[in-house]
């Protein structure tokens, strides 16, 4: 089997090294797109209508839609909130890594983009069938999304292999040991919950300085934003914070295993990835208590201190803790264990079953 | 039903509304297509139903849709104008267009469609202009409108009542303040000089009339609402319906302009007062809004009260897969959400017209959104069980949900946006009964937050119960009256401002749904007892003074 992988045009991801990584796994081509809107009738010269979303206008189409993704066998989709009007070219499989705009308000989706949201699950429900890999995630793909039970699966995540070194060193910044803070921009990462708490701890006496590691995270600095604004009115924590911005994989892990605790302080803790990050770096985890992510640590071994997402006060005890026990040299007890090989190919075999039967 | 041959009592019903309404969903209209039912079981009332001309197909089509007989249990007849034409003799409204069609729409009738079609297109490139135009000034007219325009107008009904609000606004201009104190010193001297009984006015009531009434039948006139004025050229006794006296209670939620003068709330008070004292009884569904409004704040005296509190509904005719048990299994939930789904698509609802409602839990939520029905308490529990419990419950409602900012009861919207719950939450506008019943029956679980009913128990508790799905209650003055009736019901009814203590009650509800619904249906069969028929004959009694049922008066302590 071919597999392609499709993925947006965006400064997120490095293309280059994700192709040298696919040649180096072998049959894993990489290549990135952009979306356009393109009027329906024009869509209709090289697409059957029937593969048309009904009453749709414009629809949205990949550059290359002529090609790869016309002729590919079945997609599998990482579903994105907002492209919802994907011509439904090929048997789909759905992959929804969260319903994150469901657990926070304000959050991504927010306002306007709700009706950009259900017209995407609106296209979910025709495809397939479509999966998860938490159960509050599968339980919110029937009722979020509206998708049939017995269409929306959960399946095991299956963990990154370890990447290769990106070159990149450490940050000159902060102390060893120290606080990874993950996050980014969005509404759903809880940062005045999160300023708030740092004052606490260090008003406690926490002395450990803080990493902010993520996408768009130097913009937190930045006058305008409202963290940048909390920091203004906070004046022991300067010094104290400082913006690594978004790293390669391979430096997060790292920085991680140089600083010993990752924090994230989500409102809603849904996605796996830090989880699995802070535990493959064998750092202590603080995170906001929830479903998905007990469910996750009891799976797959994961040792994680939590706090409640609103409770600054909480969060910086967990903080305290954590930093307890790296002085300690305490271990942070993760036991990191993937889905096994049966259950995997069971789990991702039954999708493909699935597109295979759909075509 | 019972359509017995025994001579029935006739009965005048008066629901002279000037403006189109709705004879589906909510309110009084839904009672009234009870009554009728009550009196189809009964066999010994017939109601004679007057209606404005312009909700004559609308009325038409309910009452042809309930288990009643046309002519046993119910007459239409028309309120026409003095100087209207003759109402047809037979109603060409319903089933087809109307035979006496006026002269260019059977000119259209006879032109194709294609040419119509063409014509329309030209017509509605020339208004675009217009269209566009209504569009950009529509928030400017209705700020305007809001905040002065509506109070200029009403001014030319009524100076006096006007006048002092005008003179807080004139206050303010260059030399204003003297204006303003002369505005005030006039108003008052001429309120002064009104004659305070409310028959001084009745001279403004329309010259109204019903062809097709025979001498003395009927013999009273039972208002639907208080406000709903009988002129003086209807003849027969008067007796008013007040279920409620809501403004009273929850004045400063209103739109400011409908509490100025002329607004609806005095044109409401007016048209009320006027009606209360003309009136031989006031029937109230409740003791307390007997108590309370009718006796406390409109002055009425209480030997006047009657109170017909409603009776349990029962919806399940509307269903017909339901069980004998009435409880819901995965095929008649998956059968109410098929009929759900069928609706939703119809109306181009998108996101309901193919959702898996039957593997869903929802919260169902029959009411409009008014200042006493606290929707904002369940948005809030909602809020609390999706964002911060990690939840995965629903609410659906049967409220428009309108976005207007200038009236502080309609919340709504604006929490909905501000939570982003606008998935979780979904409005079914105007649903018919069967609908209304599908949607009840695969609920989860029903709740009615509502601070303040004119009624005793909730009709949302026994619509929902009887269709297998448990119901929960605000605490207010209905729900205790109810308690005093069924105790049994306690710890279903909760605390109005406890948003936290609802999410819990929901959850724990839906958790222990099948004991909830075992003690609720226990309560629902003892509420039965008292029927619709039962209800329709008290109407009866008070109306003509023949005693078919026995009906209870405010007792002095009450009083």
């Amino acid at each position: 089997m071919q597999v392609t992988v499709g993925l947006p045009e965006s400064e997120d991801h490095d293309i280059l090294a994700l192709r040298r990584w696919g040649r180096e796994q072998g049959g894993i081509g990489i290549r990135g797109f952009t979306w356009r809107k393109v009027n329906t009738a024009s869509v209709r010269l090289m697409l059957k209508p029937a593969l048309l979303p009904p009453g749709e206008e414009p629809v949205l189409l990949p550059d290359d839609a002529g090609r790869e993704f016309r002729d590919a066998e079945a997609w599998i989709v990482l579903a994105s909130h907002t492209h919802g009007r994907i011509p439904w070219l090929r048997p789909t499989a759905i992959f929804c890594g969260d319903l994150a705009p469901r657990r926070v308000g304000g959050g991504p989706g927010s306002a306007g983009d709700r009706l950009q949201l259900a017209e995407a699950m609106i296209g979910w429900r025709r495809a397939a069938c479509a999966f998860a890999t938490d159960p509050t995630t599968r339980d919110d793909l029937v009722t979020y999304a509206g998708i049939e039970p017995d269409r929306a699966l959960l399946a095991p995540p299956v963990l990154a292999p370890p990447q290769p070194p990106s070159g990149i060193g450490l940050p000159s910044f902060g102390s060893d040991p120290g606080i990874v803070w993950m996050t980014s921009l969005g509404p759903e990462e809880n940062h005045a919950s999160a300023i708030a708490a740092l004052r606490l701890y260090v008003a406690r006496g926490g002395a450990l300085d803080v990493s902010v590691c993520g996408p768009g995270t130097l913009a937190l600095a930045e006058g305008g934003h409202p963290v940048a604004r909390a920091l203004a009115e906070a004046p022991e924590l300067r010094g104290r914070l400082f913006f690594a911005g978004n790293r390669p994989v391979d430096g997060v892990q790292r920085l991680m295993t140089a600083r010993g605790i990752v924090w994230h302080n989500l409102r809603a803790e849904i996605a796996p990835f830090p989880p699995f990050d802070a535990a493959r770096a064998d750092a202590h985890f603080v995170a906001c208590d929830s479903p998905s992510l007990r469910w996750l640590s009891e799976r797959h071994g994961i040792a994680p201190l939590t706090h409640a997402p609103w409770d600054p006060d909480a969060a910086a005890n967990a903080l305290l803790e954590a930093e307890r026990r790296l002085r300690a040299r305490a271990s942070p007890g993760h036991a990191v264990r993937e889905a096994a090989e049966e259950e995997l190919a069971a789990s991702y075999g039954e999708i493909l079953r699935r597109l295979a039967a759909y075509g | 039903m019972a359509e017995s041959a025994r001579p029935r009592v006739p009965v005048g019903i008066w629901a002279g509304w000037d403006f189109p309404v709705q004879f589906v969903g909510e309110g009084i209209q839904r009672v009234l297509g009870m009554l009728v039912e009550g009196a189809a079981e009964s066999g010994r009332v017939t109601f004679h139903i007057a209606l404005r001309p312009v909700n004559v197909a609308s009325g038409l089509a309910m009452l042809r849709g309930l288990r009643a007989r046309e002519g046993d249990s119910w007459v239409l007849h028309v309120i026409e104008d003095a100087g209207d034409a003759p109402p047809p003799t037979s109603y060409p409204l319903m089933g087809g267009l109307p035979h006496d069609l006026p002269p260019g729409a059977k000119r259209l009738l006879a032109m194709p469609d294609r040419r119509i079609a063409s014509g329309l297109f030209v017509a509605g490139l020339a208004a675009t202009p217009l269209f566009m135009l209504r569009a950009l000034l529509r928030p400017a007219w209705r700020f305007a409108w809001t905040h002065g325009l509506r109070l200029s107008v009403a001014t030319l009904r009524d100076p006096v009542t006007a006048a002092p609000e005008i003179a807080v606004g004139v206050r303010h201009l260059p030399g204003g303040r003297r204006l303003a104190q002369a505005l005030l010193a006039w108003s008052a001297e001429r309120q002064r000089d009104r004659t305070p009984t409310p028959q001084a006015s009745t001279s403004s009531t329309p010259d109204w009339r019903i062809r097709s009434l025979e001498p003395g039948v009927p013999a009273g006139w039972l208002c639907l609402l208080p406000n709903l004025i009988i002129p003086p050229s209807i003849p027969g006794r008067r007796f008013v319906m007040l279920p409620d006296a809501v403004m009273l209670d929850f004045t400063s939620a209103w739109n400011p302009a409908d509490l100025a003068p002329g607004g609806t709330w005095p044109s409401w008070f007016s048209a009320v007062s006027r009606n209360l004292a003309v009136a031989d009884a006031v029937l109230t569904i409740s003791a307390h809004v007997a108590r309370n409004h009718v006796v406390g704040h409109l002055g009425v005296d209480a030997t006047k009260l009657r109170i017909v509190p409603v009776p349990a509904s029962d919806l399940a005719v509307a269903l017909p897969f339901l069980a004998a048990d009435r409880r819901r299994t995965p095929a008649t939930r998956h059968e109410a959400a098929v009929m759900l789904r069928r609706h939703a698509a119809a109306r181009d609802w998108t996101y309901l017209a193919d959702f898996p409602l039957e593997h869903v839990d929802y919260i169902a939520v029959s009411t409009q959104e008014r200042p006493n029905k606290n929707l904002s308490l369940l948005i809030e529990a909602l809020r609390l069980i999706v964002q911060e419990r990690s939840g995965g419950l629903k609410l659906l409602l049967t409220t428009h949900v309108v976005d207007d900012p200038t009236t502080p009861c309609f919340r709504l919207h604006g929490l909905l946006r501000r939570h982003g719950l606008e998935l979780d939450v979904v409005s079914l506008p105007r649903l018919p009964n069967r609908e209304l019943a599908a949607l009840f029956h695969a609920a989860a679980v029903t709740v009615l937050p509502s601070m303040f009913e004119g009624g005793d128990v909730p009709l949302t508790f026994s619509e929902s119960v009887g269709l297998g799905t448990p119901s929960l209650m605000a605490r207010g003055p209905h729900t205790e009256e109810m308690l005093e009736q069924f105790p049994d019901l306690a710890p279903f009814v909760f605390d109005p401002y406890d948003a936290g203590a609802l999410a819990e009650l929901i959850t724990q509800s839906i958790a222990a749904r099948d004991a909830v619904l075992d003690t609720q249906l226990a309560v629902y069969a003892t509420m039965r007892r008292r029927g619709w028929a039962q209800a329709a004959e008290e109407y009866a009694t008070v109306v003509t003074g023949v005693p078919l049922a026995p009906v209870r008066r405010l007792s002095p302590a009450d009083a």
